[in-house]
């Protein structure tokens, strides 16, 4: 995006050597195997739950990071519980990325609104336990083993019919924090090919529109569908999908980033 | 009602989910290492968190992501410079005719633009990141860089300067013999 004062970017320029290198810098996007890592090292902070990983494992802060001051919320077995959950519910989501590469993404109508997110329940009413006392129940993310793929994974699939935890640990967290991993995944994908495809980023958008109607995500969900079709040259449908998601969300702090993308040339 | 801690939770899934590939991104460009980008874009992460609640949507969540990816490679770079490492990868392997998919040639490309973003200085390289690879507005760039306006614009012109000449001079390099 430019505004009116802004100069000409260089890569908008004639050609010539950093004009090609800015665009080479552009394309480095971290892969989907660099983002599990990150995101499972992050587990107790996206998958549900407050606080930072300040419990240990593999997302454990070092000592003096930023993340030492940020240990209020919940204990060390929920973070620690939720962070092996999220490695769990992240390999299942791969599944159904992988399979809505290889299958055709029916899309959504493009007049279909924005859902409103799923309400989320209250957090676990269990104590935490003490920060000090290590949980033997707890596992570092790491150890926990994705499930083993089923014979044929469908996009349609709907979340609650995957039942990763099964045979696994019991879930000690939220309804909304245990479905919180793989619709990260998803709409993670759906990011990437943002700038480089974005007509599967869309694909991926409404595949998530369609597994997660009410999910926790769907205020990101639509702001990246309306950067797709944006970069789509399909301005009508983004308007009308923007316009759908402002009387959804009024609130919505992406509203402004919205509104950009709808103004840009 | 719901807890304020997951609500929390919930909203940094969602600024992972549209901003933490291009956080990876623009800490690459601002020189942090390839081994170490994982490691500070999980700084940045935490930090997201933490500061989510006072979030007031000034800006943008982006150009806010983008801020604090700003300082987490600054200090990151103090880090580094504490321990006496040089923040430079190893030289991108040479392009070849078994790589018919050109990673290797991008790769070389990333590492040419890295040396000559490497020859501004912290406070130039940052308002050129920003600006010419992640294409925020100079108004974004100066929120995201904690500067006025005029003084990014400054940035900017001087970070061109520097940047052209360093190119040109890769570029001779590129003509010359071996």
């Amino acid at each position: 995006m430019t505004e009116e004062r802004d100069p000409e970017r260089l890569a908008a320029g004639q050609q010539s050597l950093i004009k090609s290198l800015i665009e080479d810098g552009r394309k480095e996007l971290p892969s989907s195997t660099q983002l599990e890592a990150l995101a499972t090292k992050l587990g107790p902070v996206l998958g549900g739950g407050g606080g930072g990983p300040g419990g240990g494992g593999p997302g454990a802060a070092r000592p003096g990071s930023v993340a030492a001051s940020n240990a209020a919320g919940m204990g060390l077995a929920t973070k620690l519980g939720i962070a092996a959950l999220g490695v769990v519910m992240l390999g299942t989501v791969m599944r159904v990325v992988t399979a809505s590469e290889s299958a055709p993404i029916p899309l959504a109508p493009t007049s279909e609104g924005p859902t409103p997110a799923e309400p989320a329940p209250a957090s676990s009413t269990s104590p935490p336990p003490d920060p000090g006392t290590p949980d033997p129940a707890a596992s570092p993310p790491s150890a926990v083993a994705p499930p083993p793929l089923s014979d044929s994974p469908t996009p349609s699939a709907r979340p609650s019919s995957w039942h990763p935890l099964e045979g696994g640990a019991a879930p000690r967290m939220p309804k909304g924090a245990q479905n919180m991993a793989p619709e990260l995944r998803l709409l993670t994908e759906a990011q990437i090919n943002l700038h480089s495809d974005p007509a599967k980023s869309l694909a991926l958008c409404n595949d998530h529109a369609k597994l997660y109607p009410k999910g926790d995500l769907a205020q990101e969900r639509e702001t990246v569908a309306i950067a797709a079709l944006v970069a789509l040259g399909r301005t009508a449908d983004a308007q009308r999908r923007a316009d759908a998601f402002k009387a959804t969300y009024p609130d919505s702090p992406n509203i402004r980033r919205i509104e950009t993308l709808l103004s840009s040339p | 009602m719901v807890p304020a801690l997951l609500t929390t939770a919930i909203d940094t899934a969602g600024v992972f989910a549209e901003h933490g590939a291009y956080a990876w991104r623009v800490l690459r460009r601002l020189g942090v290492r390839e081994s170490d980008v994982e490691d500070v874009c999980q700084e940045v992460f935490l930090i997201v968190h933490r500061k989510l609640p006072e979030f007031q949507g000034r800006s943008s969540v982006r150009t806010w992501v983008y801020g604090i990816c700003v300082r987490a490679a600054s200090d990151y770079r103090k880090r580094a410079s504490h321990r006496k490492e040089t923040v430079t990868d190893s030289p991108p392997e040479l392009a070849s005719a078994s790589d018919p998919h050109g990673e290797a040639a991008g790769r070389q490309a990333r590492a040419m633009l890295d040396r000559i973003v490497d020859e501004l200085d912290e406070d130039k390289r940052a308002v050129f990141v920003l600006y010419e690879i992640e294409e925020l507005t100079m108004n974004d760039v100066a929120t995201a860089v904690g500067c006025p306006l005029q003084t990014a614009y400054s940035r900017l012109h001087a970070a061109r300067s520097i940047v052209e000449k360093a190119a040109a001079r890769l570029a001779a390099e590129r003509r010359a013999p071996p």
